[in-house]
This record gives structure tokens, sequence and C-alpha cells, in this order.
């Protein structure tokens, strides 16, 4: 079988640097509108400094809201996105390649929006700088904070290590002109020249921050949920939040990959890379978390029920059957069961039909952060009266901005680096496969890196 | 017959001026006897008998001018505060005389100093109304609230230090890492030794 290797292999460069190319008018059309929406929300926010926290419709009896609920979703499909990476590195997933650049890129830029809403939430943001120079150990928001500082530089390790081979390619690319990134990639590149002395140790380096990232981000959500469950407050008050929270946070991260590769495989055409079975492999891991997430939930709902403790039946009574009930039964419906079905059923196990479930899943998980958010702060504690929190144009203008300033940050990372992996799905093709699979048949080639590659078979 | 009738109206007259005048003497008030407050304090003690820290109890006796206890009489116990600039009584409690004509109650100061302490028998029927002041000097008190239960204050200490290592060994690994490959992807690593 003769294989015309380098040309697959150029073929794998120039989709992972398509993006670097020349846009076309959809592109900067959708930049645009992002950007639009971002700047209308850093207006809001503004707009928030200067007339505090009540424009956004916080008060004394709303004071945890949108924002924190914004906190926790964002936060939590960086760790999808980054656990996703990690484990299927260290599983040695070899269907991975064309599809951790984009997870690991969208664990960076999600955490780094999710970090914002910790900022955007406090109603004196000036006092952040306290939380170093004036740090009291026994606070959550410390543990908060120094968690998500150390997941970020895991995030951002485990993002760069990769790179410097592909930032190789972009420097001989460019070693022939004489403009800015000529000298950019010169300098990222660290030299690389894929010589088996640096290749042994990025793939040691690489290795080792993924299995710290997984503990890692374990804990960091953990940590996230103490900052309610270790807070005496009803509806909070409860020893499972920290699986819970790490639960929710794969499965609405998983669902955020899924919409992250299913945007950009359309938008710049990697179909021929990011084939329907990496999304049908995705999705059979958003089916798991979403049953084990159903069964947490359950788990959540009947210890509080059966025990009927007397603060917390009024939280579960508005949720199940008052004011909240439309939104979590929609949350459950469209977050929880449709997506299982749109999944499970082979019909429906197309790329829409996935990506459709994923979107789902991503809504209504967000949904149900504000509604882990929301009840119990209105619940009353003293008096009989309920709160609420009704979001102004302030909080979904920011709110939207936060949502818009991920695909945008991704969009622009990818103007200047690699979608795709190239040094992995380059391995990949290296690497025979042996054992054949029930299937697809043993070929040497780049197949199961999800290379379809011209003339071979 | 007629001076006999003029005289029995002016007997009548003046046996009910009489009637009359007895009536309003016998209606005249009577004066209530004058009585003595004594206040005391005490530390006071536990089932053991060892003092209380910081508890007292404020003891006061009512007798009456000839010495005679004075029983079943309200004394309320108040302690002088000065409030919004103002000197003001704040009421401590309320304690029935038994026979002894002693009446007491406990006391928990919540500040250290001199604590200006008065007794006060209201006037009856039958005693007259006094009062007295005490004052007694506090070097310790114990907080009328319970205490603050502090979460993991136990471990506090070692636990703050335990998960801090474990940031810091985290953070060290991290940038570690991090510096070795750049500094070995950098250097070309063909001179670095292979690693099984």
């Amino acid at each position: 079988m003769v294989h015309d290797r380098t040309v697959v292999l150029e073929d794998v460069r120039e989709a992972a640097l398509r993006p670097m190319g020349r846009s076309g008018w959809r592109f900067w059309a959708l930049a645009g509108v992002l950007a639009l929406v971002v700047v209308v929300g850093a207006g809001a926010y503004v707009y928030q400094l200067i007339g505090g926290l009540g424009t956004a419709g916080y008060y004394d009896r709303g004071f945890w809201g949108i924002y924190e609920a914004n906190l926790v979703a964002f936060i939590g499909v960086s760790y999808g996105g980054a656990l996703v990476s990690a484990i299927l590195r260290l599983t040695q997933a070899r269907w991975r390649a064309p599809i951790t650049r984009l997870a690991e890129a969208m664990a960076v830029f999600s955490l780094l929006v999710g970090a914002a809403f910790a900022v955007i939430h406090l109603g004196r943001p000036d006092r952040m700088w306290e939380l170093v120079t004036r740090p009291q150990a026994s606070s959550p928001i410390v543990w908060d904070f120094v968690a998500v500082m150390t997941y970020l530089v895991a995030t951002l390790v485990f993002l760069s290590l990769p790179l410097i081979p592909d930032v190789a390619v972009l420097r001989d690319r460019f070693s022939g002109t004489a403009g800015w990134r000529r000298r950019l990639y010169g300098a990222l590149s660290l030299n690389w020249r894929g010589k088996p002395g640096q290749r042994r140790l990025l793939e040691q380096s690489v290795t080792a921050v993924a299995i710290l990232i997984i503990p890692i981000a374990v804990l960091v959500h953990s940590v996230l949920s103490w900052a309610f469950a270790v807070n005496s407050r009803p509806g909070w008050d409860s020893t499972i939040f920290a699986p819970y929270f790490v639960v929710a946070a794969l499965f609405s991260g998983v669902a955020m990959v899924i919409l992250v590769v299913a945007g950009f495989r359309k938008g710049y055409h990697l179909e021929r890379y990011i084939e329907p079975k990496h999304f049908r492999y995705l999705a059979f891991l958003m089916l798991t978390l979403d049953l084990l997430y159903l069964y947490f939930t359950f788990t959540e709902l009947l210890t509080e029920g059966y025990t009927l403790n007397e603060q917390v039946t009024p939280i579960l009574t508005q949720l199940l059957a008052g004011q909240y009930a439309p939104f979590f039964w929609l949350f459950v419906v469209g977050a929880g069961i449709v997506p299982l079905l749109l999944v499970a059923l082979p019909r429906t196990r197309t790329v829409p039909g996935i990506v459709t479930a994923s979107a789902l899943v991503v809504a209504g998980m967000w949904l149900k952060r504000l509604l882990i958010v929301v009840p119990a702060v209105a619940a009353p504690l003293i008096s009989g009266d309920w709160g609420s929190f009704r979001p102004t144009w302030v909080a979904l203008s920011i709110t939207l901005a936060g949502a818009a300033a991920i695909p945008l940050l991704l969009m622009i990372f990818f103007k200047f680096f690699p979608i795709l992996s190239i040094y992995e799905m380059e391995e990949m093709a290296a690497e025979p496969v042996l054992e054949p699979t029930m299937s697809e048949p043993a070929v040497p080639e780049l197949v199961t890196a999800g290379v379809v590659e011209r003339g071979i078979r | 017959m007629k001076l006999l009738t003029k005289l029995a109206v002016a007997l009548v007259l003046v046996l009910g001026s009489l009637m009359l005048l007895a009536e309003t003497v016998t209606a005249a008030p009577v004066q209530p006897d004058p009585t003595g407050l004594s206040v005391t304090t005490a530390p006071r003690l536990d089932p053991k008998g060892h003092p209380m820290v910081g508890q007292y109890l404020v003891v006061a006796t009512l007798k009456t001018a000839d010495g005679t206890a004075v029983e079943n009489q309200p004394v309320s116990f108040y302690e002088q505060v000065q409030f919004i600039g103002q000197m003001r009584d704040a009421l401590i409690g309320t304690a029935t005389t038994d026979s002894t004509g002693t009446a007491v109650v406990a006391y928990q100061p919540v500040q250290t100093g001199v604590h200006t302490l008065v007794a006060h028998s209201a006037a009856s029927a039958q005693y007259a109304q006094s009062a007295t002041t005490s004052t007694l000097q506090v070097s310790q008190v114990v907080s009328p609230f319970p205490a603050v239960i502090e979460p993991l204050a136990s471990v506090r200490a070692a636990l703050t230090i335990g998960v801090a290592l474990v940031v810091i060994v985290v953070w060290a690994f991290l940038i570690g890492l991090a510096v070795r490959a750049i500094t070995g992807i950098r250097a070309g690593s063909e001179a670095m030794q292979p690693v099984e």
C-alpha cells in the first residue's frame, strides 16, 4: 500500500492554519456582532460601577443572582474543556487530536470570562486587591481566589506546551518574512526542532500537566461549591454540593466543547478532520454525565424533601411547585431528558441532533445555576416575605457580553495560532494502528487521528 | 312645746356634727412605717461552692426602723449607666423579700470597672419607700452571649498551613514544569538524558 503521506500532512497543516489566512465577510460580520455585544456589556458595567449593584437588580434580599450563576457556569465549562482534553490525553484516545486544541483554548477563555464575573459580582471591585493584602483564611472567597488562580496557571500551561511544536511550524512558515509574526513565532517556538529529546521532554511535561490538571479541576470546582455549601443558608448547606458541582461542570463543559468544535468545524470547513464520530464519542460522554447529573439532582431533592426540614421545605416547594417551578421543570426536561433522548436515539444521534442537545445542556445548566443561587437567597430567614431577583438590562447585557466574549476570544486566538494540533495529528499519523477494531480497519495512517486521507483507502 | 322642738333639733344637729367629726377622724390615712434598705454584693457560687468568674449576687435587706425584717416586699435592682450623655438606671431585675427581709438577684456585668448598683423598695400602704446604692469593683467579665463556634477551630492552624503547603507545592510544580520544558526545549534537548 502506497500512501501519499506528505500530501496528507500538508493538508493537515493547511486546515490547521486556515483561520490564520484572509478572513471572509462572514468572519468579520460575526466578529463585529460579538464585539458589539461585548462593548455594550462593558458600557453596562461602567454604568453599574457608577450606579452600584442596584442597577443590575440586586438588593438586600436578592444579593446573589445572575453574576454568581455566570461565575459558576463559565468556570464550570472551563473545567469541562480541560478535563475532556486531559482525560483523552491520559487514556491515549487516538481520536482526540483534532479537538484538543479547541477544548484547551475554550478552557482558558471561558475561565477568564468566569473569573471576570467574580469581579463584576463585587459592589466594590477596588477592594479585590485586599484578597491579596489582607486575606482571611477562613473565607471561602479566599479559597476560591487561590483555587481559580492556580487553575488558570494550570490551563495556560496545558494550552501552551502542546502549542510549541505548532508554533515552530509557523516560525518556519514565516521565516522568510520580515514582519512581527516571524519574531513572535521565533520567540515562542523555543528553538523547537522536533529532536527526540525535545519530543520526549514535551510529552513528559504535557502528561504531567494532564495528570495534575484533573485533581486541580476537581478541587477547584469543589472549592467553588463550598462557597455555597459551608454557608448555613437553607438550600445551599448540602454535603453533596462538591461532587454535584463537579459533575455539573463536566456535563456543561462537554456540551460546550461540542458547541465550540461544531462552530469552528462549520466555520472553517474542518469536516474532513472533525468527523461525526468525534461528536458521537463526546455525546456518549455527555449522555453519561447527563444521567449522573440527574441522579445527583434526584438525590438532593429526595433527601431534602424527605426530611422536610422547616427551613428547606419552603424553598423546595417554591422550586418544585411554586414561582420557580416553571424554570426548574424547564431545566429537567430541556437540559436533562430531551438531550438524553436526542443522544440515545440513533435517529437523532447526528451532528445536528448532538449540537442541539449540547445547546440545550449549556443553556439549561446555566438556568440550573441560577436556580441554585436565587431561591436560597430569596427565601426569608426572619420575616415571611420572599425576596426575588429580577435581572435588569444591565445584568443581562453584561451576561450576554460574557457569553459573546468566549467565541470572540477564540476567533481572535485562532487568527494567530493553529486551530488543530498539527503536532499531535502528525504524531498519530506516524503511529501505526496494529490492532484492527470491529468498526474500523487497521490503517497505518491518519484515520484514527480524524484525517480521512485522499486516495489511501 | 316649741322650745322642746327647737332643743331636739339642736340636739340632733350637735350629735350629727359630732358623728361626722368622728367619721372624719377615723378615715384619716395611716402613716406607713419607715423602712431601711441595705445592699451588698457577693460572688455567685457554683453548685460546688466555687466562685463563678464575673458573676455576682446583689443582696438587699429591708427592715423597719426597729430592725424588724420586712417580708413580701418587691425590691428592684438597677445599675447606673450613662446613656446618651445622661445617667440612667438600667434595670437588673426584681426580687421579693423573704422572711429575713432579703431579696437577691444574680448580676453579670458586661464591663470591667466600678459599677454603681441601686436597690429600690417602692412605697406600700404599710411601708414607706426606701432606696440605697452600693458600688462593685469588677475586674473580670464573662460575655453574656454564647461563644462563637468557629469552624474547624481546633485544627485551623494546622489546616491552614497544610492547605498553604499544598498550594505552594502545586504552584512550584506547575512553574517548575513550565520552566523545565521551556529551558529544555530551548536548549535543543539533544544533551538531555533520556527518561525511561
